[in-house]
């Protein structure tokens, strides 16, 4: 290829990213169409709040009483300047909550130190995830806290989490932010990732990744809420941790292998260089001792979610959405600037890990899958139903469909929304009976601009939703959520 | 009378010094709160920098900013590094994996990453006639 058309190309790609920027409207305006159908959902949300009644259609189950906890980032661009990717923004946590046949919604963004600073300031002032910015100095990991990817309610308390630094605990009732969560003095700042397990006896388990130090820092929190434990395991060339399973005996992690190379000015996302030359490597960590068991190579792959797994005499059994590469995390980078970038495939695979001989078979079931989720009874031990959000394109933004994975038999039930909608994250909520799930999860209606609420059968997913409550606007896209029960 | 003289001759001698030393000012700025003492290190060389401090001073902590004067030094390069002692135990606290928990800043509002800035970041120049530097605490 030429200088000159090298050159033509990094304009034209200039010119896309501006003129996408400015095109990008504001969400919550349900009259503006969208300029860029799918990616209009990543514009940012201007109010500090967002609160609404949704319209039910269908026969929404009695039973089904509670609060639907979601978050994601909201908030992309200040003064101009648009995030470069999707992980930056800032987080706004939600609440749907359910009571007697009606479904109100409820949004704020969590006032952390970086929100209330640059919301203050007028603009942008502390590095993000993908985007380098240092207007003012760092103290420590909690400079940068977004609290934007999960929502977790344990013993009472309600978290907004990230991966990088502390839980930022919120008023269950009014999402009004309390503040940082620092379980004792000499803990405060360290990183509480956003994918915390709560195995059925209500203990919370969780990981930090501390970054170039290669530790991996343990954490127990025992069902009343107080620290059970932390422990720190040395891994090398640690990088990109973000979920895991715990079984009966083990702590799960599936480490993608990232070179580091840290540099200044560099945001933290591009200090991470993909090798496919080097495993993916299963660290097995003894969840009572927090030490490590056993490190198992698999091929280079890149995994963001986990759902669920089991140990049995040497074999541990887990699945996990695992793509060939990092693409699909460089696409969340690329979106933010109107360009949509072609990805290879994620698949949730079972993975069969044989401690004793150290090696490793992965079986895929489904293809084109994210946001894996079991039943919470499920958690940590033997389980059949694996409930996913799916895509037929591996070259389009969002998810557009369900799906429930017999984990034995490989048996699918599927339901697809259709490529006009954006399927978040769907999770099962336990019946009454005690025999099945609901499955609940909010879309985005991109033709309407419209944010639904659908409740499914989960053991019926391809006759639809048996109810759906729909929001007269579009609330932010979330990354994840959990539900409390009434 | 011999006591009376050696009082007039430091006194002399004081101000002679006095005549040929330089104060540094250093406004420290972003207090959130009152807990504690802000706590300043001036250091005088990279060998020293953050191990051994040429001189150190304290104010009580107020929201906002507070003000602290180091003089009689000798004009040169120095560098300073502060911290807001918000428990009053007289130092820096840090996590379990060594991340500084208390608010702390240092001249130039050097940017730390994956450790402390260098001197050479923090380098600030008191010449004869002293020099007032403003440290964001972060």
């Amino acid at each position: 290829m030429s200088a000159l058309s090298l050159q033509r190309r990094d304009v034209l790609r200039g010119l896309a990213a501006s003129g996408a920027l400015l095109a990008l409207p504001a969400l919550a305006h349900a009259g503006d169409p969208p300029a860029h159908s799918r990616l209009a959902a990543l514009s940012s949300c201007l109010q500090d709040s967002l609160g609404g009644t949704a319209s039910i259609s269908g026969r929404w189950p009695a039973e089904l009483r509670g609060t639907f906890y979601r978050n994601g980032p909201a908030r992309f661009d200040r003064a101009g300047e648009r995030y470069r990717h999707w992980f930056d923004g800032d987080g706004m946590v939600h609440a749907w909550r359910i009571d007697a046949g009606r479904v109100r919604h409820a949004a704020t963004f969590v006032r952390t130190s970086k929100y209330v600073d640059e919301s203050r300031a007028g603009q942008f002032l502390y590095p993000a995830f993908g985007t380098d910015i240092r207007r003012r100095p760092v103290r420590n990991n909690d400079s940068g806290n977004v609290a934007n990817t999960n929502a977790v309610a344990h013993a009472g308390k309600l978290y907004a989490l990230w991966e990088g630094g502390s839980a930022t605990e919120l008023d269950p009732a009014s999402l009004e932010t309390r503040g940082l969560h620092t379980w004792r003095d000499d803990l405060a700042a360290l990183p509480f990732s956003a994918h915390p397990k709560i195995t059925p006896d209500g203990v919370l388990w969780n990981v930090g990744l501390v970054p170039g130090a290669d530790k991996l820092v343990l954490w127990r929190v025992d069902a009343n809420g107080s620290l059970g434990q932390v422990g720190m395991v040395d891994v090398p060339q640690l990088a990109m941790v973000h979920d895991f399973v715990v079984t009966a005996r083990y702590m799960v992690f599936l480490v993608p292998p990232f070179d580091l190379h840290p540099a200044p000015g560099t945001a933290y996302l591009d200090t991470h260089v993909w090798n496919g030359s080097r495993p993916m490597r299963a660290v097995v960590i003894d969840r009572t001792a927090f030490t490590l068991k056993r490190i198992v190579d698999m091929p280079a792959g890149m995994v963001f979610h986990l759902g669920n797994g089991w140990d049995e005499g040497d074999n541990v059994r887990f699945d996990a959405c695992i793509a060939p590469d990092d693409s699909h995390l460089r696409a969340l980078g690329a979106v933010m600037q109107g360009v949509t970038l072609p990805t290879a495939s994620t698949d949730t695979v079972l993975v069969t890990l044989d401690l004793g001989k150290g090696t490793a078979r992965s079986d895929t079931l489904l293809r084109g899958t994210e946001f894996p989720r079991v039943a919470a009874a499920d958690v940590g031990s033997r389980y059949r139903q694996l409930f996913v959000t799916t895509t037929h394109s591996n070259a389009q933004f969002g998810m557009t469909g369900v799906a429930c994975v017999d984990v034995e038999s490989g048996r699918v039930d599927r339901f697809e929304y259709g490529p006009h909608w954006i399927v978040e994250e769907h999770i099962p909520v336990r019946k009454a009976s005690g025999r099945g799930q609901w499955l609940v999860g909010v879309a985005y209606d991109m033709r309407k601009q419209q944010s639904v609420l659908a409740v499914f059968d989960g053991a019926h997913l391809a006759q639809g939703p048996v109810a759906r409550a729909r929001l007269p606007y579009a609330a932010p896209l979330c990354f994840h959520g959990n539900f409390l029960a009434a | 009378m011999k006591q009376l003289f050696q009082c007039v001759a430091a006194a002399v001698l004081a101000t002679t010094s006095l005549a040929q030393a330089a104060d540094l000012t250093v406004d420290v700025a972003g207090l959130q709160s009152a807990k504690g003492a802000v706590m300043v290190a001036v250091f005088d060389s990279a060998g020293h920098f953050l191990k051994q401090p040429l001189r150190t001073a304290a104010v009580a902590a107020q929201p906002g900013q507070v003000q602290l004067l180091i003089n009689d030094l000798a004009p040169g390069d120095y560098a300073v590094s502060l911290f807001q002692d918000e428990n009053g135990n007289g130092k820096l606290d840090k996590n379990l994996v060594g991340m500084p928990i208390e608010p702390y800043g240092f001249s130039n509002d050097a940017a730390a990453s994956n450790g402390p800035p260098g001197f050479d970041q923090a380098r600030v120049h008191v010449g004869a006639a002293g020099n007032t530097v403003t440290v964001s605490l972060r």
